[in-house]
């Protein structure tokens, strides 16, 4: 091992690696993925990275500061950046989920993610996430949306706040602006810039409002028809917003059947840092706090530009450790341990490895204490056997944790 | 779980040029009381709310916000267009008024700047704005990165102009140096959290819904005052 100055500094600079410590991640991994997988979706091994030359107008749309490395055959590589990249990528090696739409394809998964943290190092994510392939629908939008908030509810968070939008309906409010301050407008809001939005709007302000919208989905249609009948926009372009604002009612009305109590909420900013999405998005922020347990939405023209025809694609994914920090009881690191074993002697070693095969195929977990002869505290809950010479032969004695009260575990071992 | 009603909201304000204004505003708007100080006590804490205001570097201000450590904050234009934060800018405070500005020795003009073999050399502590800024004009320069003190890089031949914060242009002048350009014109803005903007934790409507009407309020004023 490096020492510290010796190591690299890009080296140095991964802290973010380990992240979680691997018992209770992987506890908090697998009770999403079986939330996940009770709708139907089927877990995938993800690639560790992709080849730049194939993906590059994905991680382009992506947009975000990859890890790129040169392989053998000087092809360059980039660390896997983002799961659904990576889920795609094997859907096309592999010839699947390309079918028109006809069928749903329904993945998850749980990988890491390599971004460059833009200061000289790189960040590791360790997501869960699940993709749905295929049809292009609010249903199946609403399908990733109830999913997601099950796999929230399912790791035992239960108080959050759904937003959702549609990118293409914030798009066509701002085009109302006229075509001079349409990209103001839109590049303000992609910003989260409300100063400019403000200045932009000012004339109008039906617009104004619905460009700052934040509320139920029944709501917002309310409000865009009465955009519509105004006659102040094109008709196309009135009906173009109309649309996508029952579309997100519908998804609304599917999300709200399924008997969650959160609260949805349709907000026109939510625009930023989409990524590849480019229709309906949606996340899910812890009440309060505000802190993203999930999010997700709809990439159809992603799939498009990777050669899937006619199939749209959804999917959604949460970050592990945001949710580590919210959730009502840390997962345990601890392994669950039954019985330390220790040896009083040398010579009560190979005793000692014969009667830990015995625990274990018997169905207990053991430990065991290499501090030959010592009494050493054992952790709660755990029963101490310490193996020792009985009439000749080596035995073993038990006791339950560090305290008295004792436990007989076979005819030859004696109590210590 | 952890509920947000048993945490601190965290409020972060700039420290240096804009701390005497903001924790003016503040106090108008019933959120510090009379008499904080301004960059000598680092926090005050609204123990009846569970609201506290800390005070920091501009742009730590900024990245508290944007980590989420701080809900809301304020920063100038200036800080935001620089690191072009995730964070969401919900008004214009109207206090802090400068402008970042192109200064030049003797005011010289920068289309009449120029050097063999080399670009127009300007330093500046806003790297970011500076290049952005001369990529849109189509002018080719070397930005060079100080952290303090812009101002004397031309005097000591580091550099042949400077993109510098003026307010009342004296520095410039006690340095030789006359403005010949306006990059940006800076006031304070509200930031907020994206996340926490969409939290829905009510105090933080109210400290936005008290800075904001206050900083109206005084618009208003000096509107009427300057007219």
């Amino acid at each position: 091992m490096l020492k510290r100055k010796d190591r690299p500094k890009k080296m140095a600079s991964l802290s973010s690696y380990e992240g979680l410590s691997g018992a209770g991640q992987r506890r908090l991994a697998l009770t999403i993925l079986s939330a996940v997988q009770s709708w139907g979706y089927r877990e995938v091994r993800l690639p560790s990275w992709l080849e730049l030359e194939r993906m590059a107008a994905p991680l382009a749309r992506l947009g975000v500061e990859t890890c790129k490395f040169i392989a053998p055959d000087q092809r360059v590589l980039v660390l896997l950046p983002d799961p659904t990249l990576g889920v795609l990528a094997n859907r096309v090696e592999l010839n699947e989920g390309d079918n028109g739409g006809s069928q749903a394809l329904r993945l998850c998964y749980w990988s890491d993610a390599f971004r460059a943290t833009g200061q000289g190092g790189w960040s590791r994510l360790t997501q869960v996430g699940a993709e749905l392939l295929g049809p292009s629908s609010p249903l199946a939008d609403a399908e990733v949306v109830t999913v997601a908030v099950d796999a929230i509810t399912g790791a035992g968070i239960e108080n959050f706040r759904l937003f959702m939008n549609d990118v293409a309906l914030t798009e066509g409010l701002c085009d109302c602006l006229g075509p001079a301050a349409a990209g103001q407008a839109l590049q303000a809001l992609s910003q989260g810039d409300f100063v400019t939005l403000q200045r932009l709007t000012a004339s109008d302000e039906l617009l104004r409002h619905a460009l700052n919208y934040t509320g139920p989905a029944q709501d917002l249609t309310v409000l865009l028809s009465r955009l519509a009948e105004s006659g102040r926009y094109a008709r196309d372009l009135s009906r173009r917003v109309l649309d996508r604002a029952r579309y997100l009612e519908q998804i609304a009305a599917l999300v709200a059947a399924a008997g969650y109590p959160a609260e949805i909420v349709v907000d026109i900013s939510l625009v930023r840092e989409v990524g590849y999405y480019d229709g309906f998005v949606f996340q899910i922020l812890a009440r309060g706090t505000g802190t993203l347990l999930a999010g997700g939405g709809r990439y159809d023209t992603l799939l498009a530009e990777m050669g899937f025809k006619n199939t749209g694609g959804a999917g959604f994914a949460c970050n592990l450790p945001e949710l580590v920090d919210l959730l009502p009881a840390a997962p345990s690191d601890e392994p669950a341990i039954d019985y330390l074993l220790r040896a009083a002697t040398p010579e009560c070693i190979p005793r000692m490895w014969q009667e830990a095969g015995r625990l274990r195929r018997s169905g207990h977990s053991v430990t065991l204490d290499y501090q030959v002869g010592t009494n050493s505290d054992a952790p709660a809950n755990v029963r101490v056997k310490t193996i020792k010479i009985v009439n000749g032969a080596p035995g073993a004695g038990s006791q339950a944790g560090s305290t008295a009260s004792c436990r007989q575990e076979g005819a030859d071992y004696e109590q210590l | 779980m952890s509920s947000y009603k048993n945490q601190w909201l965290t409020v972060a304000l700039p420290k240096g040029r804009l701390a005497g204004e903001t924790s003016s505003l503040l106090v108008k708007a019933g959120l510090l009381p009379p008499g904080t100080s301004d960059d000598r006590t680092l926090i005050f804490e609204d123990r009846e709310n569970l609201i506290r205001y800390v005070w920091l570097r501009p742009a730590d201000a900024l990245t508290y916000v944007e980590r989420g450590v701080a809900a809301l904050g304020i920063a100038g234009k200036d800080v935001l267009e620089e690191a072009r934060a995730a964070v969401d800018e919900l008004a214009d405070l109207g206090i802090g008024r400068c402008r970042v500005a192109v200064a030049t020795p003797g005011g010289k003009r920068l289309a009449e700047m120029t050097f063999p073999g080399r670009p127009i050399r300007i330093a500046t502590h806003l790297p970011n704005i500076t290049r952005r800024y001369f990529e849109q004009r189509g002018l080719p320069v070397e930005v060079i990165y100080l952290r303090g003190s812009v101002e004397i890089a031309p005097r000591l031949g580091l550099a042949d102009a400077v993109v510098d914060i003026v307010q009342t242009g004296r520095t410039l002048a006690a340095n030789g140096l006359v403005e010949v350009e306006q990059v940006l014109s800076v006031t304070s803005r509200l930031i907020v959290n994206p996340g926490a903007r969409r939290g829905g934790d009510p105090r933080l409507r109210r400290v936005i819904t008290a800075i904001t009407s206050t900083a109206a309020a005084l618009a208003s004023v000096e509107k009427v005052a300057t007219q």
